[in-house]
């Protein structure tokens, strides 16, 4: 019961229960759920097949909307620009305007709260379930409706670092279940997957590209490198390529070097020590040597080679190049003399220059020092070198720490080192030195310092009785190592002069004493003395000055003169203190040498090299400076205001010099004429490197510009583009056929001439060989030609050959091929042009055929007449009169037979179409059958044909109608052109080592004047009595036995002279 | 010429009347027998049926022409020995060529080539009998 009443109760519906309406609800999400499902197959399929990103993004939404119980689907894209926008990129269904009034934001704010927005900026999927009630739908709620969107979901994409979001409406809420958003998220990850793998697939296309651009570059690059490349097998060191450098260097073909191994550049004695260097080749390591080359010549060149191993194709190959350093060893040269002229100078300054060294990681040498070392440390310029040992041993223990520690603080702060220490020589005094030096710091970290040192024991002895005397005196002799003392009145007259000073001054002290003190002074320096006494002795201040002054031997000594103003026998007077510093001047001479020392240094630098002052106003070029940028720079320029340099933002780096700081500027062009228009129009194309020179305050004081000239390397560049350009239209507007095929017979490139030529399309040459169109009856022809550049035979070559067009006709083409090797000296491809001879084939065949028809034609009837005359003869009862005229008639047609076959013959020649046909030829009896053919007409004129016959077995190989041909003219010109005493015609056939001579010979003769016209064997040569002789003869037949011999590899010649006769000779070759 | 012998028979596959006409009288006159035939398909049927001592073909003629018809002949037991001298007005080398080959094809018995206004009627005559091992 109780069950029924439950059942009752379920039947009995509170609310109209409708199970055909639930049922319809499960079927519906059932329905749904594989519709979804189908949609995620189809999406999956249009993954595989689909290569295009925007195309797959389309089918997508396309089949979302098709398969799917959806409305709309659109993909939007994060844009990062201000308002943080979505871009619609692709799209389907009842869209209708619907996304152009979205405006929708991914940012937080009312546009972004959106589900697109949402989903783009939290990354997760967000569904409105309803549009119409969910506030965050507001700002799109009305268009919505209009278009009949009620629910809908946002899914969230990222591919690398772009975001973006798949939005599906649909026209029912609450469409999208669990399950449902389960599927559509598995649809957005295979998505993703997909663009990914797009990507991923278009970047290995142009990587593959640029890797294969960047190859043929690398090649051109290597070929027009300036300096030399050889590339050899790393074991054997064998060449197997060179550029063409490598053959201006060394003098040797290409051809010649890849015969040769590495050693084999180089002078004999440097053999092994260039080999030892190479041994030291790990992978990836660059050896530097210097060597030298022995070019062709027996020239040596001196050289850099940097080599490496480098990998081309996975193999691994020893890569040397090579660069002339002539010009940069003559300026060491140059550098070197200086060096010895400086010495010379410095030697003679008491005193020591140096220069001092000391490496980044604290060790001191002294590279350079005069011979004053010996004085000063007690040691030679050569001992300190490469050691400070014979220095440091020598400097007082207690001043030693203080110097080093001086010379590190000027070190590290590149401040001047100036310092006063004690040397202790063993068995000499002590003595004070006095040094003063510049620091400069190199690149690498190399600090080095020029500047002097001198002995200044006898100033600080006086300084130190100084120290113990009266302290008014100290003031009047302070740190001066000599010091002469003259008391003058205002008027310059001398009241009292010390002994020491008279003798100073070379004259006996009572002649001093009243006379001007301005007589010991140089002309130009009198009235500057005059004027400073005079103002001292009126109270005012004078500063310290140098004149000269001449003393009793006439020499000229340098005085540094102090004034002060004393009491002197009770009137007012000055006090001049004189002190010598001569030496000093000659040492600041000497500094100016060490000066100008460097300046060689910068002037010889094979790279230009500019400095410019901290404002940025030019100080000074050198000369390689001059030759790359041809003007010197204007004056009026200020480096820091370069307006190109303002134009291309390089600014902010430029002002980094001020800091100290190196620059590097890779890559810059220059044009004078962009300055001022009257300087030369010419690009400079340079790598800058700035490094500033700082002062003792860490301020800019100087910076240096050293530039690198890279115009040739950039001109080759530009070359290349330019060349590649003209070589793509060459290639493509060419009315040849072009192509390069790989060694496998299959087309890698055809132009459109070529596929016009054939009639295929591009795609479809490329798809297939050149042998699938070739005319089966030259397939082996070409086979074989092919194999003779496979082989190494040829390396370009022609041939005549026919294609079957696409719609079956033939195309006659002749085909120039060229082989381009690689480096590993391998067939790589040929480039082949084709030209399509169809026409010109048909008309050589036309020709052709009219030849040989005309031919058959003409002496059709001439061989009726010839043996109908013939048989006549046997009647036997001919009158006189008849015989007469029967004879006439036999001679005529004769002559008309010649000249059809001479005028066939020439024609044939001079349109080249003489073909060869080679055969075996039995000599003899080629031999034997003409003259039994000429027979008849030898002893008509009353000759005998005598065969005289030295070879074996007389075969050889060749053209039997062409030999028959030479041979028969001979023949007929000996039986013609005889003279009437003898009867013997003489063939002669010798057997040579490589060929037969066949001579013919009569007892006629040939003026001398005729034999030089006949030598050149050309048409219409007749001799001066041949008309008289023979009036029948055409004039062509040495022409044609000439040229024929020619074609046949053969030749003819001739001796005549009054005795003997005449013989003309013909050689065969056998082969 | 020996009557007791059997005659000699020469072919002559000839296409212009006038020459068969006088080659036949003079090739008579020296004691030949001659059979006339005036295109290729003729002097095949015929060379097979009577293997004549020798052949004088020419070249250019109707239906099949003279190294259409070697060609034939050269496939026959008989044919591929029989002794063929060419007499043509054709002095192309291309058909040279082409004509040698067959003629190498063939067991041992390259045909000869010679051209008609280049011989005499007598020179033919002593070839001939050269070919066919005849003292004069």
């Amino acid at each position: 019961m109780k069950k029924q009443t439950n059942i009752k109760k379920l039947l009995k519906p509170k609310t109209p229960l409708n199970i055909q309406g639930a049922f319809a609800v499960e079927k519906e999400k059932y329905k749904k759920t594989s519709q979804t499902l189908n949609v995620i197959r189809k999406c999956d399929q249009a993954l595989i097949y689909i290569t295009d990103e925007q195309k797959l993004l389309n089918a997508i939404c396309k089949i979302i909307i098709n398969y799917g119980p959806y409305k709309f689907a659109w993909v939007g894209c994060a844009e990062n620009d201000k308002n943080k926008s979505v871009k619609p990129i692709a799209q389907a269904g009842y869209e209708q305007g619907y996304l152009k009034s979205l405006n929708i934001s991914w940012a937080n704010n009312i546009r972004g709260n959106g589900p697109t927005g949402t989903a783009i900026r939290t990354k997760k999927v967000t569904v409105c379930k309803n549009m119409l009630t969910d506030p965050k739908f507001k700002p799109w709620r009305s268009e919505a409706i209009k278009y009949g969107y009620i629910s809908s979901i946002s899914l969230p994409i990222q591919i690398e670092d772009a975001f973006g979001a798949l939005s599906i409406y649909s026209p029912k809420p609450d469409a999208f279940s669990k399950k449902e958003i389960n599927l559509l998220v598995q649809l957005t990850n295979n998505l993703t997957f997909g663009i990914k793998n797009i990507r991923k697939n278009l970047e290995k296309i142009k990587i593959e590209k640029e890797l294969n651009e960047s190859e043929k570059k690398y090649y051109e690059l290597f070929n027009r490198a300036v300096d030399a490349i050889f590339i050899a097998n790393p074991e054997t060191r064998k060449i197997v390529d060179c550029n063409k450098s490598a053959e201006k260097l060394t003098g040797f073909s290409k051809s010649e070097i890849v015969k040769m191994k590495f050693s084999d550049l180089h002078p004999k004695e440097l053999k092994k020590n260039v080999a030892s260097a190479f041994k030291k080749h790990s992978d990836g390591k660059i050896v530097q040597v210097y060597a030298e080359v022995q070019t062709k010549d027996k020239k040596i060149i001196p050289v850099s080679i940097n080599s490496s191993l480098v990998h081309i194709k996975n193999k691994p190959y020893l890569q040397g190049i090579f660069r002339d350093i002539t010009s940069q060893k003559e300026a060491e040269k140059k550098i070197r003399e200086y060096n010895q002229q400086f010495e010379k100078l410095s030697d003679n300054v008491p005193g020591l220059i140096f220069q001092f060294t000391r490496t980044s990681n604290g060790e001191y040498f002294v590279p350079l020092a005069s011979k004053g070392i010996k004085q000063i440390f007690g040691c030679l310029p050569n001992d300190v070198v490469d050691s400070f040992k014979p220095i440091a041993k020598v400097i007082h223990p207690e001043d030693s720490a203080r110097v080093i520690n001086d010379i590190e603080y000027s070190a590290k702060h590149l401040t001047y080192f100036i310092c006063e220490f004690r040397v202790k020589i063993p068995g000499k005094p002590i003595q004070w030195v006095y040094c003063n030096s510049k620091p400069e710091k190199k690149l690498n970290g190399i600090v080095t310092w020029y500047g002097y040192i001198y002995d200044i024991t006898d100033r600080k002895n006086i300084e130190t009785k100084l120290m113990e005397s009266e302290e008014k005196y100290k003031g009047l002799i302070s740190n001066l190592p000599k010091t002469e003392y003259v008391v003058v009145h205002r008027n310059a007259k001398i009241l009292w002069i010390t002994d020491s000073t008279s003798s100073f001054l070379g004259y006996a002290k009572n002649n001093i004493i009243g006379s001007s003190v301005l007589d010991y002074v140089v002309k130009e320096d009198r009235h500057i003395t005059s004027q400073n006494i005079k103002r001292r002795m009126s109270g005012k201040k004078v500063f310290d000055y140098e004149i000269r002054i001449i003393n009793s031997e006439r020499k000229i000594i340098n005085v540094l003169v102090k004034g002060s103003l004393i009491d002197f026998e009770g009137q007012r007077a000055a006090l001049l203190i004189l002190s010598d510093i001569t030496e000093r001047i000659k040492k600041d001479r000497g500094i100016l040498k060490e000066k100008q020392f460097l300046d060689n240094i910068i002037n010889f630098n094979p790279n230009p090299i500019q400095i410019y002052d901290k404002d940025g106003h030019n100080v000074r070029v050198n000369e390689a400076y001059m030759r790359m940028f041809k003007v010197p720079p204007t004056q009026d320029y200020n480096w820091f205001e370069d307006p190109v340099a303002i134009k291309l933002g390089l600014h902010e780096q430029q002002q980094l010099i001020k800091k100290g700081k190196r620059v590097k500027f890779p890559d810059m062009t220059y044009n004078p004429h962009w300055v001022r228009p009257e300087f030369p129009d010419v690009n400079v194309a340079f790598d800058l490197n700035v490094f500033p020179i700082m002062d003792s305050n860490n301020q800019l004081d100087k910076f240096v510009l050293m530039y690198e000239d890279i115009t040739e390397r950039k001109a080759a560049e530009i070359k290349i583009k330019e060349s590649e350009e003209k070589l793509r239209k060459v290639f493509e507007n060419s009315t040849v056929g072009i192509s390069i095929v790989g060694p496998d017979g299959k087309w890698i490139k055809v132009n459109n001439r070529l596929c016009n030529i054939l009639g295929y399309s591009e795609k479809e040459l490329l798809a297939s060989g050149y042998l699938k169109v070739t005319f089966p009856d030259d397939i082996q022809k070409t086979k074989d030609f092919n194999e003779k550049f496979i082989s190494g035979k040829i390396i370009s070559g022609h041939l005549i050959k026919r294609y079957v067009h696409k719609d079956g006709h033939i195309v006659w083409v002749e085909i120039g091929v060229s082989l381009v090797k690689g480096l590993d000296g391998k067939p790589q491809y040929f480039v082949v042009t084709t030209d399509d001879i169809t026409l010109r084939k048909e008309l050589d065949e036309a020709k052709e055929g009219f030849l040989s028809i005309a031919s058959h034609q003409l002496r059709t009837p001439l061989s009726i007449t010839k043996w109908v005359l013939e048989s006549l003869l046997y009647e036997k009862n001919l009158t006189p009169k008849q015989l007469e005229n029967y004879n006439d008639l036999i001679y005529s047609n004769e002559r008309l037979i010649k000249l059809v076959n001479d005028l066939l013959n020439v024609s044939a020649i001079d349109t080249g179409k003489l073909s060869i046909n080679k055969n075996k030829v039995d000599i003899n009896k080629l031999i034997t059958d003409i003259s039994l053919s000429l027979k008849t007409m030898a002893e008509k004129n009353g000759k005998n044909i005598k065969i005289i016959n030295n070879t074996n077995n007389g075969e050889l190989y060749g053209d039997p109608a062409l030999i028959s041909e030479a041979l028969e003219n001979l023949l007929t010109n000996a039986i013609n052109y005889s003279s009437k005493g003898s009867n013997d015609i003489t063939i002669r056939v010798n057997d040579r080592a490589s060929d037969y001579v066949i001579s013919v010979h009569n007892d006629g003769y040939i003026e001398p004047d005729i034999q030089e016209k006949i030598k050149k064997y050309e048409k219409f040569v007749r001799g001066s009595n041949a008309t008289e002789v023979q009036p029948t003869g055409s004039g062509l037949g040495l022409y044609i036995t000439n040229k024929v011999m020619e074609a046949s590899g053969g030749s003819i010649w001739f001796k005549s002279n009054a005795k003997q006769g005449t013989s003309f000779y013909m050689s065969i070759n056998k082969k | 010429m020996n009557n007791e012998k059997k005659k000699i028979l020469i072919l002559l596959v000839e296409d212009e009347k006038i020459l068969v006409r006088t080659l036949e009288d003079r090739l008579v006159a020296e004691g030949f027998d001659v059979t006339k035939t005036f295109d290729g398909v003729q002097g095949l049927q015929m060379a097979l049926l009577e293997h004549p001592d020798l052949i004088l073909l020419d070249i250019l003629m109707p239906n099949v022409d003279g190294l259409e018809m070697l060609k034939e002949l050269r496939k026959d037991a008989w044919g591929s020995h029989a002794t063929v001298i060419i007499l043509t007005n054709v002095k192309d080398t291309d058909i040279l060529a082409k004509g040698m080959g067959i003629g190498l094809d063939g067991v041992g018995n390259t045909y000869e080539y010679m051209v008609k206004t280049d011989w005499s009627l007598d020179a033919i005559v002593s070839r001939i009998k050269q070919r066919l091992n005849i003292a004069k």
